[in-house]
C-alpha cells in the first residue's frame, strides 16, 4: 500500500517525470537493500546459535525496526514533499521502501502456524498485500482533490492535498508501531538454542542414514508413532533429497562455516544459487517471475504517466481506473489456481504468454503505422 | 512478425533516440480518443492479467521443484522469489526512465518503446518455456 499511494498522484506532486519515476524507483531499491539486510540478520542469528522461537522476540524486533522506519520515511516523505525539497523525497522513499517485509512475515507465518494451515495463511497474507495494493491506489487517487490545507508554523509543514496521503499512511505506521510497542511489552521472555530447534528435522532429513530409525528407508512415522509407507510423491523427494546429500559429500560441500560474518553471509547466497542452478526448471521459473514483474511494473506506472499527460485525464480518474485495473490479481490468481488443480502449468504459462503476446504484437503495428503517417503529414 | 519488427521498426527507432526531442504533431495528447483510451485500458488488462497468472504458474512450478535443501538455507526459496520479483520491477522502472529520456515528450515512441520490450521479453520467456519445460508433461 505504501509503496505504490503515490504512483496515481506523483505525475502531479512532481511535473517532470524522470523525477517521478526515481521517486517510484528509490522504494524498490530500498525494498531490496531491506531484503539484503533481513537475510543478512537473519545469517548472524543463525551463526550465533541463538534464534529466539517461542516468543518471536527476533521477529518482533525486526517489527519494530520496519515500524520505526516506516514512520520516519513517511514523515520525510511528507515533509520533503511540501517543503520541496527533492534529495530528501527520495531519501524518504528510500526508507519506505525498506519497511518491505514479506520475507520476515512469511517466515513467520512457517514459525507460528500449524504446518496444515501454512498454505491457507500465506494465501491470506497475498490476498491482504494485494488489498494493500488496490486500497493505496484508491486512497492515493481519492484524496488528492480534497481542498485541504494546514500551515504549521512551528516546524514549517504544510499538509495539503497533494501531500495528505503521506500523512495518512504516517498515521497507519503509527498505529502498527504501537501496536509492535504494545506486543514486545507483553512478550514472554523466552530464548532457545537454534541447534536444539533444528536437531529434530536435521534428523528427519536424515533418516535413510540412521539404521535404527525405521524398518524401511521408505517409511515414516506418523503422529502416533506407527510407521507408514511413504506416498509415491514423498518417495520421489525423498530420493531426490539423497542424490543431493550424495552429491554434496562427493563435492565436499558441508555447511557454510567462516569465520568472517560477511563471508558466511555471501556463503549461504552462493550455496542457494548453486542448488537453484542444478535443475532448469527453477532459473526459468525466476526469470519468469522478473519478467511479469518487470511488465506488471512498467503497466502500473506507466497506465496513470499516460492516461494522465498524453490522454489529459484527471488523476482521479486515472487513479480509479489503475486501482480496478489492480482488482485483476484476485480473479487471475484465483484462476491460475483452479487450472493448476486439473490441467499443467506449462499450458497455463502458454496461454498466458501468447495472450500477452497478441495484444503487444497488435500495438506494435498500430503504432508504427501512427508514426508513419505522422512523418509523412508534418515533414 | 519479429523480423518485420526488427527489419522495420528498429532502424526507425534507432533514427529517432538521436534526434532532437520535439513535441510529435501526432502525440496522443492531440488524438485523443474514447477509442484509443479503451484500446489502453483493455490491452493493459489482458497483458496485466496474463502476467499475474504467468507469475502464480511460476509461483506453483517453483513449489513442486524446489528442494528439501534449499528451503533449509537462510537464501531459501521465498527470498530467492523475491529478490527475482524486487529485481524484475527495478529493472522495470529503469526501462521506463530510458524511454522516457530517450524520447522524451513524443508518446507514439514511448509506448512503442515499451510495447517492443515487452514483446522481446515476452518472446524471451516463451521460448525459454518451449524449450525446458517439456518434462512436465506426462
Amino acid at each position: 500500500m505504501n509503496m505504490y499511494i503515490i504512483v496515481p498522484t506523483v505525475f502531479r506532486i512532481e511535473q517532470d517525470v524522470v523525477t517521478s519515476l526515481t521517486l517510484i524507483g528509490s522504494s524498490i531499491v530500498g525494498a531490496i537493500f531491506s531484503l539484503l539486510i533481513q537475510t543478512y540478520i537473519t545469517s548472524l542469528v543463525r551463526n550465533d546459535d541463538v534464534l529466539v522461537m517461542d516468543g518471536s522476540i527476533y521477529f518482533t524486533k525486526v517489527f519494530l525496526c520496519i515500524s520505526t522506519i516506516g514512520v520516519l520515511g513517511n514523515l520525510l516523505f511528507s515533509y520533503a514533499t511540501s517543503t520541496n525539497r527533492y534529495l530528501l523525497t527520495i531519501i524518504g522513499r528510500f526508507f519506505i521502501g525498506m519497511t518491505f517485509c514479506e520475507t520476515i512475515t512469511l517466515a513467520i507465518i512457517s514459525s507460528a502456524v500449524k504446518i496444515t494451515h501454512i498454505a491457507a495463511a500465506a494465501v491470506y497474507f497475498k490476498l491482504s498485500s494485494v488489498i494493500g495494493l488496490i486500497l493505496g491506489l484508491l486512497i492515493g487517487s481519492l484524496v488528492h482533490n480534497i481542498p485541504f490545507t494546514v500551515i504549521v508554523h512551528g516546524i514549517d509543514l504544510t499538509i495539503t492535498c497533494e501531500t495528505i496521503h503521506g500523512f495518512i499512511v504516517l498515521g497507519l505506521w503509527t498505529l502498527i508501531l504501537g501496536s509492535t510497542i504494545r506486543l514486545c511489552l507483553l512478550m514472554p521472555k523466552r530464548t532457545t538454542k537454534y541447534s536444539e530447534i533444528n536437531t529434530k528435522p536435521v534428523n528427519a532429513a536424515t533418516n535413510i542414514d540412521s539404521p535404527g530409525s525405521s524398518d524401511s528407508p521408505y517409511q515414516e512415522e506418523d503422529n502416533e508413532g506407527r510407521s507408514q509407507e511413504l506416498t509415491p510423491f514423498r518417495k520421489l523427494h525423498k530420493l531426490t533429497e539423497d542424490s543431493e546429500n550424495l552429491i554434496d559429500r562427493i563435492d565436499g560441500h558441508h555447511s557454510p562455516q567462516s569465520s568472517s560474518k560477511f563471508k558466511t553471509f555471501l556463503s549461504y547466497w552462493n550455496r542457494a544459487l548453486k542448488i537453484s542452478l542444478r535443475s532448469a526448471s527453477l532459473p526459468i521459473s525466476f526469470l519468469l517471475i522478473f519478467i511479469s514483474s518487470a511488465i506488471t511494473e512498467m503497466i502500473l506506472t506507466s497506465f496513470c504517466l499516460t492516461m494522465i499527460l498524453h490522454f489529459g485525464l484527471s488523476t482521479r480518474l486515472s487513479g480509479l481506473c489503475l486501482a480496478a485495473l489492480s482488482t485483476l490479481i484476485i480473479p487471475s490468481s484465483a484462476l491460475a489456481y483452479s487450472w493448476t488443480e486439473f490441467s499443467e502449468e506449462r499450458l497455463l504459462i502458454k496461454v498466458s504468454a501468447i495472450s500477452a503476446m497478441k495484444d503487444m504484437a497488435s500495438r506494435i503495428p498500430s503504432n508504427y503505422f501512427r508514426f508513419n503517417a505522422s512523418t509523412a503529414l508534418f515533414q | 512478425m519479429l523480423a518485420t519488427v526488427l527489419l522495420v521498426y528498429f532502424p526507425n527507432g534507432c533514427a529517432l533516440m538521436f534526434k532532437a526531442a520535439s513535441h510529435n504533431p501526432m502525440d496522443w495528447c492531440n488524438s485523443a480518443t474514447l477509442i484509443s483510451v479503451i484500446f489502453l485500458i483493455s490491452g493493459s488488462s489482458i497483458i496485466f492479467v496474463g502476467c499475474s497468472v504467468i507469475q502464480n504458474a511460476a509461483l506453483s512450478i517453483i513449489s513442486k521443484t524446489s528442494t528439501s535443501k534449499l528451503n533449509r538455507n537462510i537464501i531459501n526459496i521465498g527470498v530467492l522469489k523475491n529478490a527475482a520479483s524486487l529485481i524484475g520491477k527495478l529493472f522495470g522502472n529503469l526501462l521506463l526512465v530510458l524511454a522516457w529520456l530517450s524520447y522524451r515528450l513524443t508518446s507514439v515512441d514511448y509506448m512503442n518503446f515499451i510495447a517492443i520490450s515487452f514483446f522481446i521479453m515476452m518472446t524471451l520467456g516463451y521460448h525459454r518455456v518451449k524449450k525446458n519445460y517439456f518434462f512436465l508433461s506426462n
